[in-house]
Parts: structure tokens; sequence; C-alpha cells
């Protein structure tokens, strides 16, 4: 199975999953036209991994801001993990937040609430 | 009767502090993003309230673009002013007589509603299933009443048999 790599837009993040590693990375600013369609590929990449991951897996969520569009997808590509995690796989979400950036830290713990995922919600320091 | 993308600045979009006509879409919602990001950096704007009103202004001009009356002149518009500590973010576009309807609906809805009453609403709407691919689902207007605690208001005038003038007025503090 090979990484899956797409690169920064001015609307989309930059996606970087490794399947060795198991680390996976979204990255930047996500206010695509069609979200769906932008993270249908991320959905299906992260399906293929899940028959076969990686020991463990560490997704990284650090996003400058979303759409409401995106957090749909984001939501389910947790759901995606949240079964992967309740096949016991190894499994862990990190939750990027710039400091004082309050709209994307409740973000981080709307869908913390919403989902039972081990999920770290991490302030960076600008 | 349209007004076109030369009009002159009215009084009060000359007394903005930032002002971009449309149309609006992602790739010029990003441009108008970091316009205003520096921005609000020079005016001395506390992190956290810059990062609310970048979020509500998202919202509100994505909700332009999904939203806009389709085949008329682009005359939707985006200014920003500044009341004290409070920034007021006020998006103006066409809309349907069909989504008008529609739209006064959910905003009066959503100011019925408490604080808790929306938060509840916004995990539900969220942890529901499926994907619509544009939009959020109403979850965008969801965002704008959670982080203007509610302190937003519309205006909606008649332009023509098919279309109406919408302005959505949103205040961050």
């Amino acid at each position: 199975m090979e990484n899956l790599i797409i690169l920064e837009t001015t609307v989309t993040p930059s996606v970087n999953f490794e399947r060795n590693t198991g680390i996976l990375q979204i990255k930047g600013r996500s206010i695509p036209v069609n979200s769906k369609e932008f993270y249908f590929p991320v959905m299906e990449w992260i399906e293929q991994y899940s028959s076969n991951p990686s020991p463990t897996t560490e997704m990284r969520i650090d996003l400058e801001f979303f759409n409401t569009g995106s957090s749909k997808c984001l939501f389910e590509i947790l759901k995606k993990l949240k079964a992967m995690k309740d096949k016991g796989k190894n499994l862990g979400v990190k939750w990027y937040y710039n400091q004082d950036d309050e709209g994307i830290h409740e973000a981080g713990k709307d869908f913390q609430s919403l989902i039972e995922l081990p999920m770290e919600i991490l302030r960076k320091v600008v | 009767m349209i007004s076109n993308t030369l009009d002159p600045l009215s009084i009060e979009q000359l007394r903005a502090l930032y002002f971009s006509r449309g149309p609006f879409n992602p790739p010029t919602i990003a441009i108008i993003l970091s316009e205003v990001g520096e921005m609000l950096a020079h005016l001395g704007c506390p992190h956290k309230l810059a990062s609310k009103t970048k979020l509500v202004m998202i919202e509100a001009l994505q909700n332009a673009f999904l939203y806009g009356f389709e085949n008329v002149l682009d005359n939707s518009s985006i200014e920003i002013f500044r009341e004290e500590s409070t920034y007021i973010v006020s998006v103006s576009n066409q809309v349907g007589i069909k989504k008008v309807v529609a739209l006064q609906d959910a905003l009066d809805y959503i100011k019925s509603l408490d604080k808790k009453q929306i938060e509840e609403l916004y995990i539900n709407l969220l942890g529901s299933g499926g994907l619509s691919g544009l939009g959020g689902a109403g979850l965008g207007l969801l965002t704008i009443a959670k982080l203007s605690n509610q302190n937003f208001n519309y205006h909606v005038a008649p332009n023509g048999d098919f279309a109406s003038n919408f302005k959505f007025i949103i205040a961050v503090s």
C-alpha cells in the first residue's frame, strides 16, 4: 500500500499519511467547495489501511481553520478510526490548535465528546 | 434593479475597516481571510478575537457562496466594522426567494434557542451520519451562533420577482 500525499493549497490542507510509520497528518486550511470530494480519497485510503495497519497509528489534525463541510468529513474520518480501535488496533489522535484559537480548540472538544477515541487536544505556542 | 460591480462605494462601505466585493468562492474567501488576518493583527486585535472573527467570516462567506442567487450579476460584498472591542462582520448577497425563506426560518429558529440548546443541536448535527458534499447542513449557521453568542441579525429586501437582497450582520467580541 502506498503512502497518501496531497499537497496543500490555499483552500485545502496537506495530507501526509505514511503507511509504515502509521503517522497520518492533515495540516493547513480546509475550506474546499466540495469537502466530500476532497476527503473521499482520504477516507478510501483509511479504509484500505485499516485492514492491515501499522502496529501503532497516530492521527495528527493540525488545521488553521476549516468550514463545516470539512468538519463533517473529519467526523467521518474519526469514525473510521474508531472502528479500527474497536477491532483492537493501537491508535491515538492528536488535535492541534494555535494558542488562543478558541474556535479550533472547541471544535476539538466537540469531536472528543462525540467519539470515544484516545484524543489529545494540544495547544501550539505561537 | 440589480446593482452591478462598478457601483460606487456607499457611505457605510467607506466607513468600514475592510470592504470587498464578491464573487465569493473558496479561493477568494482564502484571500479575504489572509487580508483580514493581516488587518486585525495590524490593529492589535487579540489573537483569540481575530480567530473567532475569521471563523465567523468563513461561515458567512460560504453561506453567501452556497446560497447566492444564480444567473444574476453578482453584487455580494463583505464589510467589517469595529465598535469599541467588538468586530462586526456584514455580508450581503442575493438569495433566491425560496432559499431566503428557508434561511430566515433557520436563523429565526437558531435565535430562539438558548446557548445550551445551540450546543446540543450543533453536536447532534455534527454527529448525524452522512455527508452532503456541499455545506454542512446547518452547521455553519450554528457555528456563527456559537461564536457570536447569538449576537447576529439579518435584513431582507425584495429585489425583483425571484430574488432578495440578504444582509447578514454578526458581532464578535
